[in-house]
């Protein structure tokens, strides 16, 4: 069977359903695996039956950081919170943390519970607007 | 400078050199230069030689030196060069925080804004939520690293700090601090091996090396599901230690690759020195000082002797060289045997191991 290129689980369409407000990833068919970030072949069996699986965005996170200083792209963000969350379904993800007080880290903790959200992050042109992935306290 | 001393540390001429393996890591983005290889084997004196640039993120030149190892166990050359180099002070600091991000995964992690002291960041967090190591055992592995470069003249930092100066600096990634951090640095750093059959002719004394390891891990840090430890570091040690047929025991003096403070206590625990969670009460226990049980970063460590990220493999080497030399001056372990030197390259993603003897 030959696949839609729009469908193959590549990075491309990673972001294209992100900007639709989807968090996937990457289900093998043959081994069941969730493979995040995805990866045109399973990471686990190697095998190319990968499929785009929507995420429950449920997590909790297994460790974070406070950025006081960024580089120059981000710098007038700071101070931001980056976080590592594992999702209920297996599979982890690296975004911001949003909705609890960066200069309060000693209130966050490892293990707190998060849900993913969508907010839109403006491009060059009003059509290149993009959706960013970021968790916020559950 | 550097190759230039080690050439005449060898006792022999740029001519002698056949072939030239130089880590870097971004000399493009720092210094707007690429082919750096056979520009610094220019400048060394060295010409018609294959010269190689080496990258592994922070860990380039302990690959150059891997690279120049296999070389000559290769049979193809006798007499090779193994150097590192880093210029990163024509950036302003943003500027080098990105350029150094550019070694995490740019599309996963440095998109969200994650930056390298944030990488170490969520791991202080990670080992801090699971073995309650603290900022002051943190702390400590500064202290002990600035007060080693003291004693190291080549150190960019020949300073002493307290605990409440190292505890009172200013938020970087919480929780690391500025004095968590390893600095801006430029520098390089310069061997000459030789086969073991004809190092003798070059010198009295010279550094045998037993062990030349690497291995690589998943590029993101949310592929791992332990962020307490680096699996590249243990795989690495694992064979390095294999290769070298010793154990952890036998290591008197350790060059690790303390990037930030917490990736010291890591690394003390990736390679076996101390149990998992137990590296933060050792350096606070004065277990890794200079007269202590296994003595790590004599040299000031990439703290205070600095970070000049594509040079600090083979700049590791040279301390241990010369403390197996017994050279050290002030910093000098007493009698060493073993001496073992741990390079991370980006976010753990690249660990090269080297086991070196006094012969």
């Amino acid at each position: 069977m030959v696949r839609k290129m729009s469908e193959e689980t590549t990075i491309k369409n990673y972001f294209a359903l992100i900007n639709e407000g989807k968090l996937c990833a990457a289900h093998c068919s043959s081994c069941n695996e969730l493979a995040l970030p995805p990866r045109l072949f399973c990471p686990n069996c190697n095998s190319k039956t990968t499929n785009w699986t929507e995420l429950s965005g449920e997590g909790t996170l297994r460790s974070f950081t406070v950025i006081h200083i960024a580089g120059t792209t981000y710098a007038a963000d700071v101070p931001y919170i980056v976080a590592i969350v594992e999702l209920k379904e297996g599979p982890a993800v690296c975004a911001r943390l949003v909705g609890v007080d960066p200069l309060k880290p000693e209130e966050i903790h490892v293990g707190d519970a998060v849900k993913a959200d969508f907010v839109e992050i403006p491009g060059p042109t009003p059509e290149e607007k993009a959706n960013r992935l970021v968790f916020r306290p559950a | 400078m550097a190759a230039h001393e080690a050439i005449e540390e060898a006792g022999i001429t740029p001519k002698d050199v056949e072939a030239a393996f130089i880590g870097n890591l971004s000399a493009d983005q720092f210094n707007r230069q690429t082919h750096i290889a056979p520009l610094m084997a220019d400048f060394a004196g060295m010409k018609g030689i294959p010269a190689t640039k080496c990258e592994a993120a922070c860990a380039s030149s302990a690959t150059a030196l891997r690279a120049a190892i296999l070389a000559i166990e290769s049979g193809q050359h006798d007499v090779v060069m193994a150097a590192g180099v880093e210029k990163m002070t024509d950036l302003t600091t943003p500027g080098v925080i990105e350029t150094l991000a550019m070694a995490a995964d740019q599309i996963f992690e440095a998109q969200p804004g994650i930056t390298f002291p944030g990488i170490f960041a969520i791991l202080a967090v990670a080992h801090m939520a699971k073995y309650g190591t603290t900022k002051e055992q943190l702390a400590a592995v500064a202290v002990k690293n600035h007060a080693n470069g003291v004693h190291n003249p080549l150190a960019q930092y020949q300073m002493e700090i307290t605990l409440e100066k190292a505890l009172s600096s200013r938020m970087v990634a919480w929780p690391l601090g500025l004095f968590d951090c390893s600095p801006i640095t430029d520098g390089a750093a310069a061997v000459v091996l030789t086969k073991n059959k004809k190092a003798r002719k070059f010198t009295d004394a010279p550094v045998k090396i037993l062990a030349s390891e690497q291995a690589n891990d998943t590029m993101n840090l949310c592929d791992r599901t332990d962020l307490t430890s680096l699996y590249a570091a243990r795989t690495a040690a694992y064979r390095a230690y294999k290769q070298a047929r010793i154990n952890p025991d036998y290591v008197d003096v350790a060059e690790v690759h303390d990037c930030f403070t917490i990736a010291e206590i890591i690394a003390t625990e990736d390679l076996g020195f101390f149990k998992p969670g137990k590296g933060g009460a050792a350096v606070e226990e004065g277990v890794t000082q200079i007269d202590g049980e296994v003595a790590i970063n004599t040299s000031g460590g990439l703290k205070a002797k600095g970070h000049p990220v594509g040079a600090t493999g083979v700049a590791q080497i040279v301390e241990l060289y010369h403390q197996l030399r017994n050279e050290a001056g002030k910093r000098q372990v007493k009698s060493p045997n073993v001496g073992l030197a741990h390079n991370v390259g980006g976010t753990g993603a690249t660990c090269v191991i080297h086991i070196c003897e006094r012969w």
